[in-house]
């Protein structure tokens, strides 16, 4: 039984406020994910990839479809599962690290990384500890450790981001462009830490828009064109796809 | 987990009433008074739950009726029809009798009202309001009385010098942390927070979302927080409702409701708020 089934899946948005007007960010989507693999999504900007990923985490209602994911107490439609159970699984297995980090005012990014091992209760110490060591293994300076991420750069603060998801170790990892605010240096610590949890048995969903990480990453690839699903297989083949295109 | 609390169809309605009020208001009739008897229907048909643990927000335009459901959670006023039930309380509790009512309101349920002059008795001192709660909840010892009150006032950062002040002489900010210090006295099981931080300067503000947040990580409460200012809710709450004209128009996950509101209404709030 795959980790992740997803079927027919789409998204329309109806806005309102112009009149009822509907954009359809992707329709009839439909993917496998086995337990442990990864599947990076590819396509243009404006091709529906990040509004997929949105959807996968609840974030966006989905429109149709259903979204099967295998949890250790049986298999539940994230599409239509009740509000709590979503929370519940947000907070014992699905992470999610968005292209940007959405600060949280007036927390040192140690504790904001600590958050989610606390609610899922870690004893403080002790998440506080493992929010440093994943910091670190991003190579965040300890004195940063204990400032605002409001006064980060971008990149620094994209660190806290990609740590606070990584750090409660999430059986269904959600990436969306995790590295693309990183410095080479800061990108291949990131994949590094990203591979770690693979290889502890993660299953992830990433889109990335650089081939490096697609390759160092994936097991298999999605091409999303306009919304559809236009190419999938395993990343071997679409290295070959892609060199013939 | 079972609910902490949880409501069912509250309604309240202000005038004679008559019996086409429900189906002449609300959002799809562009008004919450009833054209044929002029009755104000300030909510109805509101149903939610709260966990132990959880934070339960409410937002809406001005007058959609997100005061009445809190008033009518603490008792100020009587709902026209619907239930609300609190864990570890046998039966409907607005329908309870005076007396159990009183019970619950001053041992089990505390409220930050959004005009501190409803929350504090503006002429009796910091310590005198919050020891009041306290002698309501049945504490008898001076000494123990002070000495909690104190606590109180310690940790929602009232200079404790300033404990024989009335609120009177108090900036804004200072008299929402007395209304939370006199809310929190009882050790409530439900928290109810009507516009916590409206109308304070943004260091202030920031102050009390601090204070909100480290009860929230308290075991034992459910909270409700009404707010007009998204940024609170984002802040505080992982579940939204959306009301208008005093109706429910949507709930669900607070990053969603926010981030992908399905209805028009909330669409036009979240677009107002950018
Ligand atoms: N005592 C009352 N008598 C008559 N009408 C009332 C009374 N109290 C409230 N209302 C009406 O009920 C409706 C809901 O009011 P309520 O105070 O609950 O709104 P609210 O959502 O809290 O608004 P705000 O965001 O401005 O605080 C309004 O139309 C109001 O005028
Ligand atoms: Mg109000
Ligand atoms: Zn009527």
């Amino acid at each position: 039984m795959p980790h992740l089934d997803v079927r027919a899946l789409s998204k329309t948005f109806t806005m309102h406020l112009l009149g009822g007007t509907t954009l359809t960010a992707f329709a009839d989507v439909s993917f496998t994910v086995p337990r442990g693999r990864f599947l990076a999504i590819v396509g243009r900007s404006g091709s529906g990839k990040s509004s997929l990923l949105r959807c996968l985490y609840r974030r966006y209602l989905p429109s149709t479809g259903a979204i099967r994911y295998a949890t250790a107490g049986g298999t539940v439609d994230l599409l239509s599962a009740p509000d709590r159970e979503v929370l519940r699984l947000r907070r014992s297995e699905i992470g999610y690290v968005s292209q940007f980090l959405q600060a949280i005012p007036r927390v040192p990014s140690r504790d904001i990384v600590a958050a989610p091992l606390l609610r899922a209760g870690a004893e403080p110490a002790q998440a506080r500890a493992a929010a440093d060591e994943m910091l670190e293994r991003l190579g965040m300076s300890a004195a940063l450790r204990g400032t605002f991420p409001a006064t980060m750069s971008g990149g620094e603060r994209q660190r806290v981001n990609v740590a606070r998801a990584l750090c409660a170790a999430p059986r269904l990892l959600l990436l969306d462009e995790p590295t693309s605010a990183l410095d080479p240096e800061t990108r291949r610590l990131a994949l590094a830490a990203i591979l770690a949890l693979k290889r502890d048995g993660a299953t992830a969903v990433g889109i990335f828009h650089d081939r490096e990480a697609v390759e160092a990453l994936a097991d298999d690839v999605l091409v999303l064109e306009d919304g559809a699903v236009s190419w999938h297989g395993p990343v071997a083949d679409y290295a070959t796809t892609a060199l013939e295109a | 987990m079972s609910a902490m609390l949880s409501v069912e169809r509250l309604t309240r309605r202000y005038g004679p009433g008559c019996d086409r009020c429900l189906a002449s208001t609300g959002p799809a009739h562009g008004t919450n008074s009833c054209p044929h008897c002029g009755t104000v229907v300030a909510c109805a048909d509101v149903s939610f739950d709260v966990e132990d643990g959880e934070v339960l927000g409410i937002v809406g335009e001005s007058g959609s009726g997100k005061s009445t459901v809190a008033a009518c959670l603490a008792f100020d006023q009587p709902p026209t029809s619907g239930q609300a039930f609190l864990e570890g309380f046998d039966g409907d509790m607005l329908s309870a009798d005076a007396a159990a009512r009183r019970r619950l309101r001053n041992t089990r349920i505390g409220i930050v009202y959004q005009t501190p002059q409803q929350g504090l008795a503006l002429d009796v001192t910091t310590g005198g309001n919050v020891g009041e709660r306290l002698l309501a909840a049945d504490w008898r010892h001076v000494g123990r009385i002070r000495a909690r009150a104190s606590d109180l006032l310690e940790r929602t950062e009232i200079p404790i010098a300033r404990i024989d002040e009335e609120p009177r002489a108090f900036s804004g900010g200072m008299r929402q942390r007395v209304q939370l210090a006199k809310a929190l006295a009882s050790r409530p099981s439900l928290l109810i927070l009507d516009e916590p931080t409206t109308g304070l300067d943004v260091s202030v503000q920031a102050r009390i979302l601090d204070l909100i947040q480290g009860i929230q990580r308290e075991a034992g409460v459910a909270m409700v927080v009404i707010s007009h200012d998204l940024g609170v809710i984002r802040l505080l709450t992982e579940r939204t409702l959306v009301m208008k004209l005093g109706r429910v128009v949507e709930e669900g996950l607070t990053d969603q409701v926010l981030e992908d509101p399905q209805d028009a209404y909330t669409q036009l709030l979240v677009n107002s708020a950018l």
